[in-house]
């Protein structure tokens, strides 16, 4: 019986459509990257001034707290299916698209950016208070304070934040097909989900697996060579 | 400024270099009012290691943090090397905290930095160039004797290690006044000693004003030179090391003296209860402390004398004694006299 498997098998590997997958996991990648660049450039200054605005922080004003605090809760308590429709307008107006890995973007931003946010928030929340009165004592400024010891205090946590961003931005992917946003999930709902193509299923979850897995190992290895406690 | 001529630094060194004015400090807890400072004056003189003593919650920690405006007094005054810090712009503020350094009891240091990085943060935060950065930071470490360790993480150090590095970092921009958080009291007794004396030898070096709060008397004995005990919010004595050491006034300062000396004194009075003739407590100071004047003195005025308990030391650098005798038989008027005399303090206990 095995000796009639194994051709079977290999039949199943050939007829499955690579091209179709490599480019699907090009996607992916692309939106990866795209979105985790664009969150992290939008979500550490969010987390940053959430930080700083809290009462008894650096610049505690408890208004400004509150209305980014209230944002954040916002847009983290809608699921990210109901976001990428709702966001499709707002998409259009910037990337003049909404399909594609370009339309896929910015809802993956808009979705991620308060999660990282918060993340980034509780790390630095972390950092030992003395850190901050030590720099205070020594005449340092906010700004000072912020970039010269609160985020090399922060950095191990910082990373971890990126990371842990990064693994739901895949899963985040997954669910732009919605919206037809290419990408290895896309493929696996339309092909093995839709069309019962099993093999495209199982490839393109293991292809994802993967993906996770390499990024938590590169986030743990980045998180050890930054972390000198 | 700074091209002050001789005679007027000469009078400027005369002035208190941190003076402080009826401050008043109190916080809001759980909706409650706690009064952290009740009316606090204070003048620490230029070049003087001053000591605030108190138990937890007497608002030491607070007293020091006003003097560097980390934290602000509800009212009254604080100026520190002639400048009212709280007329000052943020800016004025960032600048006269740049001489006023301050060093931690958990050291504060940067976990994500080098030794030598720690050290430069405050050049770096004055803004002065790598190029002038290395060799100071190279000069500091030296100072405090962690040249070999520059290239280490703070994680790496033991915690007299690490509170070097506080000082080296705390000394880089040169400051007037160096306040101290508790700074040894995370450390061993051996190590409690060479980080005071550390800061003994800096004093005297740099003519650096030192104010240093902590709960330890042991502390105060061995580097200030005045202090003040703090309990709740108010200064309840002040002077001369010396003075209040020896001659403790208030119930706070006895019981901080008494905790140093590691006496019991429910004990002591039932230990003293059964002994005959007066109790005397005799302060010798200075060479005095060597001299063979007890013998000496019951010769001549022909009375008997027991040791109870007794203690020779130093404050700061000066040796002193203290015993306490039991006396009896013979003209203790006369010996009274002659301890007198010959510049001993003779406080009677019990008649």
């Amino acid at each position: 019986m095995s000796l009639a498997a194994t051709p079977s098998v290999l039949d199943t590997l050939g007829s499955i459509d690579w091209p179709e997958i490599a480019t699907a996991g090009g996607d992916t990648l692309l939106m990866l990257g795209g979105s985790l660049l664009f969150t992290a450039l939008l979500g550490l200054p969010l987390g940053i001034a959430l930080y700083l605005f809290d009462r008894d922080r650096l610049v505690s004003s408890p208004r400004l707290y509150a209305l980014l605090s209230f944002v954040v809760n916002v847009l983290r308590s809608l699921p990210f299916v109901i976001l990428l429709i709702v966001l499709i307008p707002f998409t259009l107006l910037v990337t003049g698209t909404s399909l594609g890995v370009a339309g896929a973007i910015p809802p993956l931003v808009v979705g991620a950016t308060p999660f990282l946010a918060r993340l980034v928030e509780s790390a630095l929340r972390g950092v030992d208070r003395g850190i901050v009165e030590a720099g205070l004592a020594m005449g340092a400024s906010t700004r000072q304070i912020v970039w010269q010891g609160l985020l090399p205090e922060a950095l191990p946590g910082l990373v971890s934040a990126l990371t842990v961003t990064a693994i739901t931005l895949v899963g985040y992917t997954a669910m732009s097909g919605v919206i037809g946003g290419g990408g290895l999930g896309d493929l696996a709902i339309r092909f093995g989900y839709q069309r019962f193509q099993t093999e495209v299923m199982v490839v393109t979850v293991v292809l994802l697996l993967v993906l996770v897995q390499l990024l938590q190992m590169l986030g743990d290895w980045l998180v050890t060579r930054v972390s000198h406690r | 400024m700074v091209s002050n001529t001789g005679p007027v630094v000469a009078s400027v060194l005369l002035l208190p270099v941190i003076e402080l004015q009826d401050l008043h400090k109190t916080y809001a807890v759980d909706g409650r009012r706690v009064p952290a400072l009740q009316g606090v004056d204070l003048k620490i003189e230029s070049g003087e290691v001053f000591g605030i003593i108190g138990a937890s919650g007497a608002g030491k920690s607070t007293l020091l943090r006003v003097i560097n405006l980390l934290e602000r007094p509800d009212s009254g005054r604080v100026v520190v090397a002639g400048q009212d810090l709280q007329a000052l712009d943020a800016a004025g503020l960032r600048a006269a905290r740049q001489k006023i350094a301050m060093i931690f009891q958990h050291f504060n240091l940067l976990s994500s930095r080098t030794v030598a990085q720690n050290v430069a943060w405050p050049l770096r935060i004055a803004g002065w160039d790598a190029a002038r950065i290395a060799p100071r930071v190279a000069a500091l470490l030296a100072r405090v004797g962690l040249s070999d360790q520059a290239d280490k993480y703070p994680a790496q150090l033991s915690g007299g290690q690490k509170q070097r590095v506080g000082i080296a970092r705390a000394l880089a921009l040169d400051p007037q006044v160096l306040l101290c958080d508790e700074a040894t009291s995370a450390l061993d007794p051996e190590t409690t000693r060479s980080i005071l004396d550390l800061l003994a030898e800096l004093n005297d070096e740099l003519k650096l004003s030192i104010v240093l709060i902590t709960h330890e008397m042991d502390v105060v004995r061995r580097v200030c030179d005045r202090v003040a005990v703090l309990e709740g919010g108010r200064i309840v004595e002040q002077g001369p090391v010396a003075q209040v050491f020896l001659h403790p006034r208030s119930g706070t300062a006895k019981r901080f003296v008494l905790a140093a000396e590691h006496v019991d004194e429910g004990e002591q009075r039932d230990d003293y209860a059964h002994v005959a003739g007066s109790l005397w407590r005799l302060t010798f100071f200075g060479e005095r402390t060597y001299e063979p004047l007890l013998g000496e003195v019951a010769r001549h005025a022909n009375l008997d004398f027991g040791i109870l308990a007794g203690r020779i030391d130093r404050i700061k650098k000066q040796p002193y004694g203290q015993l306490t005798i039991a006396v009896s038989g013979g003209d203790r008027g006369a010996a009274r006299q002659l301890l007198a005399e010959r510049g001993i303090q003779v406080e009677e206990l019990r008649a």
